[in-house]
């Protein structure tokens, strides 16, 4: 009785991915300006009005993503991030002008969230507690209404796509010597059916502090649908082991 | 008639002193008898009477205001602030009086006429409005003269909780020994110093004919108000209209969807009377009173606007939340809508070119604010100086930026690029050893004791050292005990990859900042 509950589980959960599918769009639909080498990453060629997206491991990135809606007169909010550095911000490319501020919303989080999600195109957030499926899914129609883009600054369940910023190198610094100037990373982004997308970025004084690609390759990747389950943190493993192998066979 | 125009109107002075200062106190947490000058324009504009004990003045520069009384705290002058603290005490007046007119924040002006009858005299109007400031602000004093120039002097004088009545016809004789620089006009009252004209009677004994050809109109309004006939008239503001609409149910009704019914008339007439104001309503609260004594309150916030089902929607809800099924658990005797947000009608109208986005954010943000607070939402710029606190200047949304130093110097000392991209509001401890696990330190003259070799954080996570630069030395304001800092900066990679911005001062290694 107990297998053939989960076997029924488990051709509900097929049957959803294959609607899921098949609901993605075909053709190349419209996006929000994104940075050229972002674009390239992510899934449908650029930030798309409505959907969330999942940001681990670096602000920059997050703020990266701004650069492009915020200087096409986009406003940006971020919720829930007092660390938020603005002077990076700033050297990204980010105008300031166009970016509010909510660095202590508290327990309100998810409302100010929500009521951002109304007016401005961009909003990043921290999550201060876990997300549920219910509460993405309600905040996800709000934002598909007012073709809103959600970034989140952590784990965030139904996002289009998780990048992640991996293997970072920082030049410039020696034994006492030196000061940063550069850093290269990966960036990797997954998206929901676990097609997994990455390239070298390179940030710093000689980019004008603006993400560029170092290397021009796109790297792709498909994941086994199984470990498409097994959370954030085995699946980036997942995904860096198979760009690693996909790296090694283009180069 | 013609005469009436130009007698003065018996005027009432209600004034708080140093209201700039206790605003300024207030707003940034400090005690308001210690001493404290407010900014503006590089001089002080405002001072707290411990301030000017020590000698500080009006109008003095700042540098010699701080050589006067060394433990001199000094604030920008906030207009915008200081009317937004005095709003709770116009309130208060305008419970008890209408007609109140703010001269600027921390003085106001009543007709003295109508309160001093209701009060049964101008002495007794004087103390007892006097008296409800006073609950809020405990130096406020009353003045009562003819015209506001004169009931100001005379509320100045008075001292705290206390009312100065000057009678009518004997405000020229009560303004005569003041210096003429109390006009507040400094051109026109440092060249009345140089004539030999040194007091408000001395400048009221000059024929008024000389002085309109002298010094034109604005010299002849000055000396009327010198010579105790202050034409101005008290111009009451207009208060906030209501909006409230209220329903009463008797006897009690026990259903929602009865409630519900019988809300949507009233709920037109609310949404009717606004529109006939030119304005729309974006928040609104909804109190309720049930027969048994309780009832709830709560504030409904929309993403664009109230329409009449709307607010019978939100009532609903709001009845639904104590209630089992359709029933409710006690009869509802009195429901009271009030508008909490309204706005002008024109910015919410559909454009018929281009879009409102702009003022769509507006709404969303200040909404934001009502729910968390003014100063929970920010914009940034960035300013000048050496820390990263420093560079990045915040300023609640609505606020207009005001940056303190200019961005533009170049800074000698401030970190280069690129700039940590998560910047910890409250630095994190650390402590950094050495290959050898003796603690890393720096002496006096600024070398290191051993190169860092590892790094271990308060949870007792520990990280080798990949590469480091430092120390980098920032001595500012040696000269100034309070404000002296005096720290080393480093930035590190560990072996994960991630690169650090630490700091070592008087209480240790801390992480400032992160590169991500």
């Amino acid at each position: 009785m107990r297998a053939a509950g989960m076997e029924t589980a488990d051709a509900v959960r097929e049957l959803r991915d294959r609607i899921r599918r098949l609901e993605q769009p075909r053709l190349r639909e419209r996006t929000l300006p994104t940075l050229p080498g972002l674009a390239e990453v992510l899934p449908g060629g650029g930030l798309r009005p409505g959907a969330s997206y999942s940001i681990e491991g670096s602000a920059r990135l997050a703020m990266s993503l701004m650069v492009g809606p915020a200087s096409a007169g986009a406003w940006c909010g971020v919720v829930g991030m007092p660390e938020f550095g603005v002077e990076a911000a700033a050297g990204v490319g980010l105008e300031l002008e166009r970016v509010v501020l909510i660095p202590r919303p508290g327990e309100h989080w998810l409302a100010v969230t929500a009521s951002l999600a109304d007016a401005l195109s961009v909003v990043l957030v921290k999550p201060t507690a876990r997300v549920g499926h219910a509460t993405a899914s309600k905040l996800s129609a709000r934002l598909r209404q007012h073709d809103a883009v959600l970034i989140a600054f952590g784990d965030w369940p139904e996002a289009e796509a998780r990048l992640r910023l991996e293997e970072p190198r920082w030049q410039g610094l020696g034994q006492g010597s030196g000061h940063l100037t550069d850093c290269e990373a990966t960036v990797t982004a997954v998206d929901r059916s676990g097609r997994s997308r990455s390239a070298r970025f390179s940030v710093g004084e000689a980019s004008t502090g603006m993400f560029a690609v170092a290397s021009d390759e796109v790297v792709s990747g498909r994941l086994e649908s199984d470990t498409l389950h097994s959370g954030m943190r085995g699946l980036s493993g997942a995904v860096r082991a198979a760009g690693r192998s996909r790296l090694q066979r283009v180069s | 008639m013609h005469r009436s125009d130009h007698s003065p109107t018996r005027t009432l002075v209600l004034w708080v002193p140093d209201w700039p200062v206790l605003a300024a106190a207030q707003a940034h947490g400090v005690p308001a008898d210690a001493p404290i000058a407010l900014r503006y324009r590089g001089m002080v504009h405002a001072c707290s009477s411990a301030a000017r004990a020590e000698g500080v003045r009006r109008g003095l520069r700042i540098r010699e205001a701080q050589a006067r009384c060394t433990s001199l705290q000094v604030f920008d002058h906030d207009p915008a602030l200081e009317a937004r603290l005095f709003e709770p005490a116009i309130t208060r007046l305008e419970a008890s009086t209408p007609g109140v007119q703010v001269l600027r924040p921390g003085v106001c002006a009543i007709r003295a006429r109508g309160v001093s009858r209701y009060y049964g005299g101008e002495q007794a109007a004087g103390l007892a409005l006097a008296g409800q400031l006073a609950e809020l602000v405990p130096t406020a004093s009353a003045g009562v003269a003819d015209g506001p120039f004169a009931a100001e002097h005379a509320a100045r004088q008075a001292g705290a909780g206390r009312v100065l009545v000057i009678p009518p016809g004997d405000s020229a004789e009560f303004l005569a020994p003041l210096p003429v620089s109390v006009l507040g006009v400094p051109e026109l009252t440092g060249l009345l110093q140089r004539l030999g004209i040194r007091t408000i009677g001395a400048f009221a004994d000059l024929d008024a004919l000389d002085v309109a050809e002298r010094f034109g109109a604005e010299g002849l309004r000055l000396h009327g108000i010198a010579s105790g006939s202050d034409g101005r008239r008290v111009q009451p503001r207009v208060p906030p209209e209501e909006f409230e609409t209220t329903i009463a149910f008797e006897p009690a009704v026990e259903r929602i969807d009865q409630a519900a019914f019988a809300f949507r008339e009233p709920a037109e007439r609310f949404i009717a009377q606004l529109t006939a104001a030119r304005l729309v309503c974006t928040a609104l609260r909804i109190e309720l009173e049930t027969d048994d004594g309780g009832g709830s309150e709560r504030e409904w916030l929309h993403p664009r606007t109230f329409s009449p089902a709307e607010v019978v929607d939100r009532l609903r809800w709001q009845l639904q939340g104590g209630s089992t099924g359709s029933g409710l658990l006690s009869g509802l005797v009195h429901v009271r809508v009030t508008p909490v947000s309204v706005d002008s009608i024109g910015n919410h109208e559909r454009a018929l070119f281009g879009d409102v986005s702009d003022e769509r954010v507006h709404h969303a943000l200040s909404r934001v604010q009502s729910m968390l607070g003014h100063e929970a939402v920010l914009t940034a710029t960035i300013g000048g100086g050496r820390h990263l606190s420093e560079r990045a200047v915040l300023v609640p949304w609505g606020e207009r930026a005001t940056v303190p130093r200019n961005p533009a110097q170049p800074w000698p000392g401030s970190l280069p690029d690129p700039q940590p991209s998560l910047v910890f509001p409250s630095p994190l401890p650390v402590a950094v050893f050495d290959e050898r696990g003796g603690e890393v330190s720096v002496d006096a003259r600024g070398a290191l004791s051993a190169p860092p070799h590892r790094l271990t954080t308060t949870t007792g996570g520990t990280r080798r050292i990949e590469s480091w630069a430092g120390p980098w030395p920032l001595e500012e304001r040696w000269w100034d005990a309070a404000a002296a800092r005096r720290e080393y900066r480093f930035q590190l990679v560990d072996s994960t990859g991630a690169a650090w911005l630490l700091v070592l001062d008087q209480h240790g290694w801390q992480i400032e900042a992160r590169y991500d």
